[in-house]
């Protein structure tokens, strides 16, 4: 069934602000630029964006602002912009910004928005975007905040889950890792809450647990959720769940963990090929379950013996970012409506 | 009615009635916890030459003891309401405020915690956008809820204790 969302929004900063309609209209128009799915998948008012792909942008400028290492998220959004005949220009962390000589994110929104028609920033600094937002009528969008959001991350979740199972909704849910620095999981879990998940298992080291107001939020809706800090339920877990979602330590928000406990964190959740195993699944079949998903880059929380299984589907999910930003840039310019 | 206010103090066997003048135009802050005053002086920045009544430990009817504030041509901005009703949520004891015009109350301000509060709390997060660029970006918190304090930062969305509440 093709929905039919609706987008009234100027930014992409948290999946709090979008609503469940948006994000469903940001399904619909990835298709369109998803090589995966056939024409009559496709909703025929998006079609002819199809055919006008590689100009859809031509014109505009994207100022891309990475004041954090970022190698996915910023490839496909510059990879994005470029393919739909748009420019790219900016700044990666230690290359070219101004930060390091003391300028405020408000000074440089104010510069970059003479030149730019979306701008697309990654800082340590929580709640960045929200507020160059709120400074500048250019589009902005959230490619992370600190420990607080990655909503585009999240779209891109929600559409590899989407395109799995065709729903997110009444599925077994596994978050293990680093479920405390991990924004992505903050961010999927707002997401995830909201689609009536049938369960949400949260797995970490004890010293790296979700936060507080997290498990609030899902006692606050009535979400069957389990909190487990034994390692050895990652096993346990997989075989129930739909959906395995892993996250890697944030080893560089780790500022007053001792070394022994940091190691301890770093090796506590490892998924093998062993623990795969004895998961039963159709070969004729598409569908499988679990799916593994990670938002890479990935330690060694994830072997590469698993990325061989029929559960691993952390590439394709990072290919889907292409797509899913792909839509975001058209949307919140105002390009496809 | 007076905006002036009496207070019988004993001394001994000895009862002395202090009077604290009434205003012609300005605010009166009246209810304030014993010993509390100095906690809103603190954020009401009086400047020099305003002329300013502080009552403190007065006996009270009721509140049993009391502080009072007194300020001639000196009125409330919102964000200051917003700053008094934090301190009161806070200490539990919420003051009354009214608004003198020519010698006579005009009006009751209501000093119920607001569900946003804007310029009044630093948020704990140092790595918060409101925390790291103080002078480009105004705090903002949403309360969650009321009893006890539970409030979130408008920018990083974390959540914050009443003991972990601190004012600007």
């Amino acid at each position: 069934m093709i929905r039919d969302g609706t987008w009234d929004k100027k930014d992409f900063i948290s999946i709090l602000l979008i609503t469940k309609s948006e994000m469903e209209c940001i399904d619909e128009v990835a298709k369109v630029f998803d090589r995966d799915i056939p024409d009559e998948e496709i909703n025929p008012k998006f079609l002819v964006y199809r055919q006008k792909e590689s100009t859809l942008l031509e014109g505009k400028n994207m100022a891309s602002l990475f004041y954090e290492p970022s190698t996915r998220t910023r490839l496909s959004y510059h990879e994005a912009m470029k393919e739909l005949g748009g420019k790219v220009n900016g700044f990666s962390v230690g290359t070219g910004s101004s930060e390091a000589k003391g300028e405020t994110i408000y000074d440089t929104i104010k510069m970059v928005e003479v030149w730019a028609d979306v701008i697309v920033m990654r800082t340590r600094t929580e709640g960045a975007a929200l507020r160059a937002s709120e400074i500048t009528h250019r589009p902005v969008h959230n490619a992370g905040d600190g420990s607080n959001q990655h909503p585009s991350q999240t779209a891109l979740d929600r559409y590899t889950i989407k395109k799995e199972f065709g729903t997110l909704e009444n599925l077994i849910y596994t978050f293990a890792g680093d479920l405390k620095y991990g924004r992505t999981n903050r961010s999927l879990l707002d997401e995830i809450s909201r689609n009536n998940p049938k369960e949400i298992n949260l797995i970490s080291h004890p010293i790296v647990p979700m936060s507080d107001d997290y498990l609030d939020m899902l006692r606050d809706k009535n979400i069957p959720f389990y909190q487990y800090f034994e390692k050895e339920k990652l096993a346990e877990c997989i075989i129930k769940s739909d959906v395995v979602y892993i996250s890697r330590p944030q080893e560089e928000r780790f500022v007053s963990i001792d070394p022994k406990e940091k190691d301890e964190i770093l090796n506590f959740i490892v998924l093998t090929a062993s623990m795969l195993k004895d998961i039963p699944y159709d070969k004729q079949s598409k569908s499988v379950k679990p799916i593994i998903l990670h938002p890479l880059p990935r330690k060694n929380e994830i072997h590469i013996n698993v990325d061989n299984t029929p559960f691993a589907r952390y590439f394709k999910q990072a290919a889907n970012g292409i797509p899913v930003r792909k839509a975001l840039l058209c949307l919140t310019m105002g390009v496809i409506r | 009615m007076s905006t002036e206010h009496e207070a019988i103090i004993k001394s001994g066997k000895k009862e002395k009635v202090i009077k604290i003048t009434g205003l012609d135009n300005g605010m009166v802050i009246d209810r304030i916890g014993e010993g509390e005053s100095l906690e809103y002086i603190k954020i009401l920045h009086i400047k020099k030459g305003d002329p300013v009544l502080i009552g403190m430990y007065l006996p009270s009817k009721k509140r049993g003891i009391k502080d009072i504030i007194k300020m001639e041509n000196r009125y409330l901005s919102e964000e200051e309401i917003d700053r008094i009703a934090v301190i009161a949520h806070l200490s539990g004891k919420t003051p009354t405020i009214s608004e003198i015009r020519n010698g006579k109350p005009v009006k009751k301000i209501d000093t119920t915690l607001p569900q946003e509060i804007f310029k009044v709390i630093r948020c704990s997060n140092p790595l918060c956008i409101c925390s790291k660029e103080p002078h480009t970006t105004d705090t903002r918190f949403t309360v969650i809820k009321t009893n006890p304090l539970l409030i979130k930062c408008y920018y990083c969305t974390r959540t914050m204790k009443e003991q972990e509440i601190t004012l600007l």
